[in-house]
C-alpha cells in the first residue's frame, strides 16, 4: 500500500516533469509550477527541535522502562521560560512543573509522547509517563521522563525499538549528537545498541525519515 | 487541447496532495482533530533523505537567529541587525513554501478566477503581510493585556481565526462556484454570440486575500514570542516585516505562475474560441470545487 504511493507520487513526479520539460521547449510557461511538485509541506517546518537521550533501565533480569530526556532549542526554551517561570528565578519549581505538565505536555498523549515502541518488530503504545520533571540547563528547558515498558530478558536475544517522532513535524525530534543512549543496571545483560534513521516505510509517517534507537539484549546465563 | 488539460488536472492532484498538511496547531497545548483529513503519502527515499539535510539545515537558521539575538540584545550593532532580517526574509520565503500559507488556496482561486499577472502579485503581497500582521497583532494584544502565559491563548485565538478563516474561504469557493455556474448557464443562452469574460478587479481579490490571510503564521508567534522573551521586541516586530516580505514573495510566485500556466494552456487554443470557453469554464469550475472542499475539509477538522 505504501509502496504503491511511493510509486505513484514518483511517476506521477516524472510524468509531471516530462510534460513541463515538454512544454517549456515550446515555448510555454508551465515552469514555474515544477516548484509545486516537491513535497514542502516540510520546508517551512519544524517550529520546535528537540534533541533527545535515552536510558534504558534494567531490573535484575528484565528492562523496566526507558528514562528520556527532551532538550529543546533555545528559542522554544526562551519561550516555555517566559510562560511558566513564573516568580522568574531561572528553573522551574514542583508547582511550575504541574503547570507545564498540564499545560504543555498531557495533551502530547493525543500524539502517543510522540513515542513509538516496539517488541520483535511488533508494535506497543506508550500507556503512560511517570516521573515527569522540567530543569533548565545552558538556556535549554529539559523534560524528563520514564516511561515503564516491562520486557523480560531471555535466553535469546530481544530486539526492542523506540522511535520518536510527531506526525505533524511541528517538532523536529533528533538524538542527541553522538552518544544518545544510556544504561542503568545493565550487568546481568549482554546488548547490542544502534542509533539509525530508520527508512522502513511502515510508518505512517512519509516526508521525513525519524530516527530509531534499536536495542538487542539478553540475559547473561 | 487534451494533454494540456490533463497537466493541470496532474498539478491539481498533486497539489492537492500536498495540501494535506496545512495550517499546524501546536502538539503540547491543541487537541489533535478527532477527524483525521490527513491521508499521508509515503514520499520516496531519496526526498526523504533530502528533507532530513534541510531540517538540519533549518537546526542551524535557528541557532543563528538565537545567537544574533543574542548579541543585539547585549549590543545593537547594525551588522548583527541587518544579517537577521536578511535571515529573517529568507525564513519567511521559506517558510511560505510550507503548508498553511496560502499556497493551495492560492493557486485554486486563479485556477478559478481570470486575472493579470499583477493581480498574482498583489494577492501574494496582501496574504503574506496580513498573515504576519495578524501574528504581530495577536502577540501585541496579548503583550499588552496579560504579559505572560502566551502560548496557550495563541493556540485559542488562533483556532477561532482559523475557524472563520475556513469559513470564509468556502464561501469565496461556493461563490466562485455560482459564478462559473451562472457564466456557463449564460454561455449556453447566448451560444454562437462571443462572450467576453472580464478579469476580477483589485476589490474583487481583497475579500479572498483577507479570508486566506487572516490566520496569523506561527513562525512569525513564534519570532515574536522569542523576541519578547529576550527583551527585544522592536526587533522581532520589525523581523516580522521581513518575514512577510519573504513570504509575499513565495506566495506572490504561486499566484503568477498559476495565471501564467492558464494564459499558457488557452495560448494554444487562442484560435478556437468555443474550446476556449470550455477550457476557462472547467478550469473556474475545478478551482473554485477545489476551494469550496478546503475550505470545507479544513473547517470541520479544526472544528
Amino acid at each position: 500500500m505504501v509502496l504503491d504511493f511511493s510509486i505513484s507520487i514518483l511517476i506521477l513526479n516524472k510524468m509531471a516533469i516530462t510534460i513541463i520539460n515538454r512544454a517549456y521547449m515550446m515555448k510555454k510557461p508551465y515552469l514555474p509550477l515544477i516548484a509545486f511538485l516537491i513535497p514542502c509541506s516540510l520546508l517551512s517546518h519544524p517550529h520546535v527541535f528537540i534533541d533527545y537521550t535515552v536510558n534504558f533501565v534494567f531490573d535484575q533480569n528484565e528492562l523496566t522502562g526507558v528514562e528520556t530526556q527532551w532538550i529543546f532549542d533555545e528559542m522554544y526554551s526562551s519561550i516555555l521560560i517566559q510562560d511558566y517561570d513564573a516568580n522568574k528565578d531561572g528553573k522551574f519549581s514542583d508547582r511550575e512543573i504541574i503547570t507545564i505538565k498540564q499545560d504543555a505536555f498531557s495533551n502530547l498523549e493525543n500524539y502517543n509522547y510522540f513515542i513509538y515502541l516496539s517488541i520483535n518488530s511488533e508494535n506497543f503504545k506508550v500507556k503512560s509517563i511517570e516521573n515527569f520533571s522540567v530543569d533548565v540547563y545552558d538556556n535549554k528547558v529539559i523534560y524528563s521522563f520514564f516511561i515503564p515498558w516491562v520486557v523480560p530478558a531471555t535466553l535469546s536475544y530481544k530486539k526492542i525499538e523506540i522511535c520518536m517522532y510527531d506526525e505533524t513535524y511541528y517538532v523536529d525530534l533528533l538524538p542527541l549528537g553522538d552518544d544518545p543512549v544510556r544504561f542503568t543496571n545493565e550487568g546481568s545483560i549482554d546488548y547490542e545498541v544502534k542509533v539509525y534513521e530508520d527508512t522502513k516505510t511502515s510508518r505512517d509517517y512519509g516526508e521525513i525519515y525519524p530516527y530509531s534507537i534499536c536495542l538487542k539484549f539478553r540475559r547473561i546465563e | 487541447m487534451k494533454k494540456h488539460s490533463v497537466i493541470i488536472i496532474i498539478l491539481i492532484a498533486v497539489l492537492a496532495a500536498q495540501s494535506l498538511l496545512f495550517a499546524q496547531d501546536n502538539p503540547f497545548i491543541s487537541k489533535k482533530p478527532e477527524k483525521s483529513v490527513e491521508k499521508r503519502i509515503q514520499y520516496p527515499n531519496f526526498i526523504q533523505t533530502f528533507m532530513r539535510q534541510i531540517s538540519v539545515l533549518q537546526h542551524k537558521i535557528n541557532q543563528k537567529i538565537i545567537e544574533l539575538s543574542k548579541q543585539i540584545k547585549e549590543k545593537k550593532s547594525p551588522k548583527s541587525i541587518l544579517i537577521i532580517l536578511f535571515i529573517t526574509f529568507i525564513y519567511g520565503m521559506v517558510h511560505a513554501l510550507g503548508p498553511g500559507h496560502g499556497k493551495t488556496v492560492t493557486f485554486s482561486y486563479f485556477l478559478s478566477e481570470r486575472a493579470e499577472v499583477k493581480k498574482g502579485i498583489m494577492v501574494g503581497t496582501l496574504i503574506g503581510f496580513l498573515h504576519a500582521g495578524s501574528a504581530l497583532i495577536l502577540v501585541l494584544i496579548l503583550y499588552f493585556i496579560i504579559q505572560q502565559s502566551f502560548l496557550r491563548p495563541i493556540e485559542d485565538l488562533s483556532r477561532i481565526i482559523k475557524l472563520i478563516s475556513y469559513a470564509l474561504i468556502t464561501a469565496i469557493g461556493l461563490f466562485l462556484l455560482l459564478k462559473a455556474t451562472i457564466a456557463l448557464w449564460r454561455k449556453e443562452k447566448n451560444a454562437g454570440k462571443s462572450t467576453y469574460e472580464n478579469s476580477v478587479t483589485t476589490k474583487g481579490i481583497i475579500p479572498f486575500a483577507i479570508a486566506v490571510g487572516m490566520i496569523p503564521c506561527t513562525g512569525a508567534v513564534i519570532v515574536l514570542l522569542f523576541s519578547i522573551s529576550m527583551g527585544i521586541l522592536g526587533i522581532g516586530i520589525v523581523s516580522t516585516f521581513c518575514m512577510a516580505l519573504g513570504m509575499s514573495t513565495t506566495i506572490s510566485l504561486v499566484g503568477v505562475s498559476t495565471i501564467l500556466a492558464k494564459k499558457g494552456v488557452t495560448k494554444f487554443i487562442i484560435n478556437r474560441p468555443k474550446m476556449n470557453t470550455i477550457l476557462q469554464t472547467t478550469l473556474s469550475i475545478i478551482g473554485a470545487l477545489l476551494l469550496t472542499l478546503l475550505g470545507i475539509l479544513l473547517f470541520t477538522s479544526t472544528l
